[in-house]
């Protein structure tokens, strides 16, 4: 089975944004052990995109979290707290980072530094 | 002692610049590594041919392949550990290599890596490897001569400053000793006429190989207007193709600032022998000999940035001297004749010249120069025409002399000066010789005073005629140097000059 048809078969996976359990393990066992593999991949990939990590340097609140989700309505936001930020926060968006964060700033500004003197 | 206030400021004015704006990210995961090609899941936002960092400060890559959930990315770094999942991101710029003035007389690899032990150049200006050709309106046909210093080329087959000139011959018959005898050449060039600065490209060479010719031009002092991009046979095939990019972008930097460029590629075939190498671990359809479809591309784009710029554009120039390497003498193979489409002429190096001792083995019957006389000085021009139509005459009459029938005193007479004409085109390696030594070599045989010379002393005859001219009459020398048409009065003081020196000549 082609990969395209795998990812039309993981999308369909889905019922009401949740993986559909019964369809998964219908699916599963009509196929061999690659399709299952780039089956297993499809998936991941489509979690990934479902999600959105938000890092931040501090606890936030009630009213800060509800903002953020806000911004991402449709996506299941999970927040992680990440001490090594120093100040800001880190959005992850399946492959799109937005780093608004001190640590950020200060490794972009050695990597500067860097090329600069290198 | 530098004091900290230097420092600071020195620190000031290098931040300037700096941005510390929020940054978005387009990061990816590493799913597979083969030959050095990396297959990366995510990065969905990166442009082909933008340069990639993996994670933790890691090896760059390029972006070489979009497809629809991955992208493939070609290593530059060999020597780095990567593993299944390890991190990704773009940088957000293409390819580029670092040029400036100081990068005269240094050795470097394609991404600008200092490989002669010392420190890296300070900064320049970024120069993008992939660029497109100027257009035809910024451009003006070649009309100044590059000269080489090989008295074939020069006369029989001229290159000027823009052209493209393709070297191809078989392997051990001296391609890589006329491009560099060229750039030793400049050495006399730039004493009486703009400087050149020349880049030789290496591309899958031997170390051994590169050194050796690193060697010869610090030797004859030509390193303080050569750099030396070099991706030699042990580098991986991204670097052997990225190289001549590398080093036409530094061609540019010069062309930019008016200067005028000589690039040596050595060679072209190792560079299409590298790509086809890529695109097969890419997974491209194979064509031609297994050669991607686009590998007339990969060389077209590249020789089309050889360029006679106007003056309204600087001036500037540079000027290919692609090398191509055969097998057998078969120029009618896949890059041979891809190269030869491209290129505005090619010079042509014979195995049964190199092995009759005719060297450079430069068969100038079938070699060809598209610019022609437009790249020769008035000299020059004045004295090669009448050899031309004497060596083509030779050339077919040179079969009748095998058979040892009695000939007529005519036909005696021409074979006899074509022998005497290919016997001063013989040369020694690395010994390039100025335009007023040329003009007299060639005006000795052409007017006939080398004709009661027997052939196997005319390059003894001619060494100490040059010798003679340079110690008694320098004013004549001064006179073939003005760039003027050789003129009856010019010849009539030749005849003088070479009637008092055969007066002492001794066999």
């Amino acid at each position: 089975m082609k990969k395209k048809a795998l990812k039309k078969i993981a999308t369909a996976s889905y019922n009401n944004g949740e993986l559909d359990e019964s369809f998964v393990n219908e699916v599963t066992s009509h196929l061999t052990r690659k399709e299952l593999k780039d089956y297993i991949r499809a998936l991941k990939l489509l979690e990934k995109k479902k999600r959105i990590y938000i890092d931040t340097s501090f606890s936030p609140s009630a009213m800060q979290e509800e903002m953020l989700r806000e911004q991402f309505a449709g996506k299941d936001v999970v927040f992680q707290i990440d001490p090594d930020l120093l100040l800001g926060l880190r959005i992850t968006d399946n492959d799109i980072v937005y780093d608004m964060n001190l640590k950020r700033t200060l490794d972009a500004l050695e990597e500067y530094i860097e090329r600069q003197y290198d | 002692m530098i004091k900290s206030e230097e420092i600071i400021k020195n620190l000031e004015k290098r931040l300037h610049t700096f941005s510390a704006d929020p940054k978005t990210q387009n990061v990816g995961t590493v799913e597979t590594n083969n030959d050095g090609v990396l297959r990366v899941s995510g990065l969905s936002q990166a442009m082909m041919g933008e340069m990639v960092q993996l994670a933790g400060g890691g090896a760059d890559g390029v972006v070489l392949n979009l497809a629809e959930d991955t992208v493939s990315v070609i290593l530059l770094d060999p020597g780095t550990e990567i593993r299944e999942g390890d991190g990704v991101k773009t940088t957000g710029r293409l390819l580029s290599i670092n040029a400036s003035d100081q990068l005269l007389g240094r050795i470097i690899n394609p991404l600008g890596k200092p490989l002669d032990g010392k420190t890296k150049a300070k900064q320049g200006k970024d120069m993008p490897l992939e660029r497109i050709a100027a257009g035809v309106v910024e451009r003006e046909p070649v009309n100044t001569p590059l000269k080489t210093g090989i008295k074939a080329i020069d006369a029989m087959i001229p290159i000027g400053r823009g052209q493209r000139e393709l070297i191809i011959g078989d392997r051990g018959l001296g391609k890589t000793a006329v491009a560099v005898d060229a750039i030793i050449n400049q050495k006399h060039v730039q004493k009486v006429e703009k400087r050149v600065v020349c880049v030789y490209v290496a591309i899958g060479q031997k170390q051994s190989t590169v050194a050796q010719i690193i060697g010869k031009l610090e030797e004859e002092n030509a390193m303080d207007y050569t750099i030396v991009v070099a991706a030699n046979a042990s580098d991986p095939a991204s670097l052997q193709y990225l190289a001549p990019y590398a080093g036409v972008a530094i061609a540019e930097y010069f062309l930019e600032k008016g200067e005028d460029v000589l690039i040596v590629y050595d060679d072209l075939t190792k560079h299409a022998w590298a790509y086809r190498q890529l695109s097969l671990v890419l997974g491209r359809p194979a064509g031609r000999e297994a050669y991607p479809g686009d590998i007339f591309y990969l060389h077209s784009r590249l020789l089309e940035r050889a360029v006679k710029l106007n003056e309204k554009n600087g001036g500037g120039s540079i000027t290919a001297l692609p090398i191509i390497e055969t097998q057998a003498n078969d120029i009618s193979a896949y890059i041979p004749t891809n190269v030869i489409s491209i290129t505005d002429g090619q010079i042509f190096l014979e195995s049964d010249l190199f092995n009759a001792g005719i060297r450079p083995a430069i068969n100038v019957g079938i070699s060809v120069s598209r610019v022609g006389t437009a790249a020769q000085t008035g000299t020059m021009k004045s004295v090669a025409g009448k050899m031309k139509l004497e060596l083509a005459q030779f050339r077919e009459l040179a079969a009748f002399a095998q058979f040892g029938s009695e000939l007529d005193p005519e036909t005696q007479r021409q074979l006899e000066r074509g022998r005497r004409i290919t016997e001063i085109f013989k040369q020694p390696q690395y010994k390039p010789m100025t335009e007023p030594d040329e003009v007299i070599d060639i005006l000795a045989v052409t007017s006939g005073f080398a004709d009661d010379i027997p052939v196997e002393n005319i390059q003894q005859f001619i060494a100490e005629l040059r010798d003679h001219v340079h110690r008694k009459d320098k004013k004549f020398t001064d006179k073939l140097s003005s760039n003027e048409k050789v003129n009856d009065e010019v010849r009539r003081e030749f005849e003088k000059i070479v009637t008092a020196f055969k007066r002492g000549f001794k066999i």
